[in-house]
């Protein structure tokens, strides 16, 4: 059997449970969700462009107006915020609990990377 | 519909030929909050082993190459209890970003609603959860007064959920064998779509406890509770708007002539065939119940994990060399192949289990 002939045969409905499984101590297959994708924030000195760790971060992602707070940076500056695809824009709010940094608000319109870095001003 | 025998086993040859990973356990903890009776773990509170840094286990998801990543590639989160990780979001989400689907195996007992909104975030998109028993036949086997009641409000949380892929699963023993109808009924009543039932294999702490394993009897009327219960929900599915709760027996031991009626495929041990394993001190091996001293095929911290999955796991690849002890000269070994690879442990002198030998009685 190669691959072309695989792929046909999990294409056809009669022969989907061969290709359906779980392990014994497993759980189900996921579900496939291509409306959804994960954005990476990395925030850096706006000056020495060095990553930034312990920046909380705030995000409204889609349609609710409800603002989530999606936890601080790590050690690289970055932290993921998971996207509808559904959604054209993502709203931002970066802060600082030490006050090292001016706090900003930010909205990406452009999801063509999935990397943003986002600067930081003293 | 039954698929024919010749057309399965030619089915089975070129997955086994072609070999897709798939499906990746990551044993992120063997620390647990239960105590289990029939763990194949022997997990404990404090473990001596340390949980694996995430980063670890991400580059070797890095090192899967992007040709060689379906999009239903799954990766199970196991342990011990992964909720117990503090970084448990982080982690689904650094799985999610790079593109894979994630799901956990948990006992539920930390799973609240606050918990369910974290980890949907983060990308789970599959869920099992441990259901052994009622009120304290749960409890007993669990080994902690309270973890029915956590475990039942986890359950009725995830049900409702329809981002999820969720399933309940029920390791069948002597003292709830009896249970199993009130089970039913009180998942259903809660609007599990899915259970799922297995047996317990003697190793770990289940090894000696005589409690854990059904006879042959009584593994015949588990498999007819199933069965019956599939056939209901067959007639029942003519009634329009009734959807009945799918139960299935797991994907571990041939039936003989259970076979597709208890589940929907034929048998078919895919372990080192789409299924691998990052363990806790990075072995790479297949399913986590698997005896890892015998069957571990490499480690992430010496090995290329690629390289291994590629150019290794040829025991569980071909089977022919579990033609012994009672399989010796077993007419079904050709559709069994030595059942589950979980069931062979140590010197692998003999099967641990054989389906097939108490259902033929």
């Amino acid at each position: 059997m190669n691959k072309w002939f695989r792929n046909l045969l999990k294409g056809a409905s009669l022969t989907t449970a061969l290709f359906i499984f779980q392990a014994c101590y497993g759980m189900p297959q996921g579900i496939y969700d291509e409306r959804e994708f994960y954005l990476t924030l990395e925030v850096v000195d706006g000056v020495t462009k060095a990553p930034v760790g312990g920046i909380t971060v705030k995000s409204l992602t889609d349609g609710s107006g409800q603002w989530y707070e999606e936890g601080v940076t790590d050690t690289d500056g970055q932290i993921v915020v998971p996207v509808s695809y559904a959604c054209d824009k993502v709203q931002l709010k970066f802060s600082d609990a030490d006050g090292k940094y001016t706090a900003k608000d930010t909205t990406i319109v452009e999801f063509s990377e999935p990397l943003a870095r986002i600067p930081l001003y003293k | 519909m039954r698929i024919p025998y010749f057309l399965f086993k030619a089915f089975r040859s070129g997955e086994t030929r072609l070999h897709e990973l798939n499906y990746l356990f990551w044993e992120c903890t063997t620390r647990c909050n239960l105590h289990c009776r029939h763990c194949g773990s022997d997990c404990f509170a404090a473990s001596k082993d340390v949980d694996m840094p995430k980063e670890d286990f991400m580059k070797v998801l890095d090192s899967i190459p992007a040709s060689a990543r379906p999009k239903e590639f799954s990766v199970v989160l196991t342990g011990g209890e992964p909720l117990l990780r503090p970084d448990i979001e982080q982690v689904g989400l650094g799985i999610r970003s790079r593109g894979f689907l994630w799901g956990m195996v948990s006992n539920g007992y930390f799973y609240d609603e606050a918990m369910h909104a974290k980890l949907i975030r983060a990308g789970m998109s599959a869920l099992t959860i441990s259901l052994d028993g009622l009120d304290e036949s749960h409890d007993w086997m669990r080994g902690r007064q309270g973890s029915f009641e956590r475990a039942l409000k986890a359950i009725s949380i995830a049900a409702k959920e329809p981002r999820l892929n969720f399933d309940v699963v029920t390791c069948v023993t002597k003292r709830n064998l009896g249970q199993l109808e009130r089970i039913h009924d009180l998942l259903s009543s809660l609007g599990v779509a899915q259970w799922r039932l297995f047996t317990v294999i003697p190793i770990g702490r289940a090894k000696d406890d005589p409690d854990m394993h059904l006879d042959a009897a009584q593994t015949k009327a588990l498999m007819d509770f199933i069965v019956g219960k599939r056939e209901a929900a067959k007639a029942g599915a003519k009634c329009p708007g009734e959807k009945a709760m799918n139960v299935t027996f797991s994907c571990e031991g041939y039936l003989g002539s259970y076979e597709q009626k208890a589940r929907e495929a034929p048998y078919f041990c895919r372990a080192g065939i789409n299924i691998a394993s990052v363990l806790i001190d990075g072995t790479i091996s297949a399913c986590p119940n698997i005896d890892r001293e015998v069957f571990g095929q490499g480690n992430i911290y010496k090995d290329d994990f690629w390289q291994v999955w590629n150019e290794k796991f040829r025991p569980y690849r071909d089977r022919s060399w579990a033609r012994k002890g009672m399989c010796a000269d077993c007419k079904v070994f050709d559709r069994c192949l030595g059942n589950g690879m979980h069931n062979w442990h140590g010197d692998c002198s003999q099967v641990l289990n054989c389906h097939y030998s108490k259902l033929k009685k």
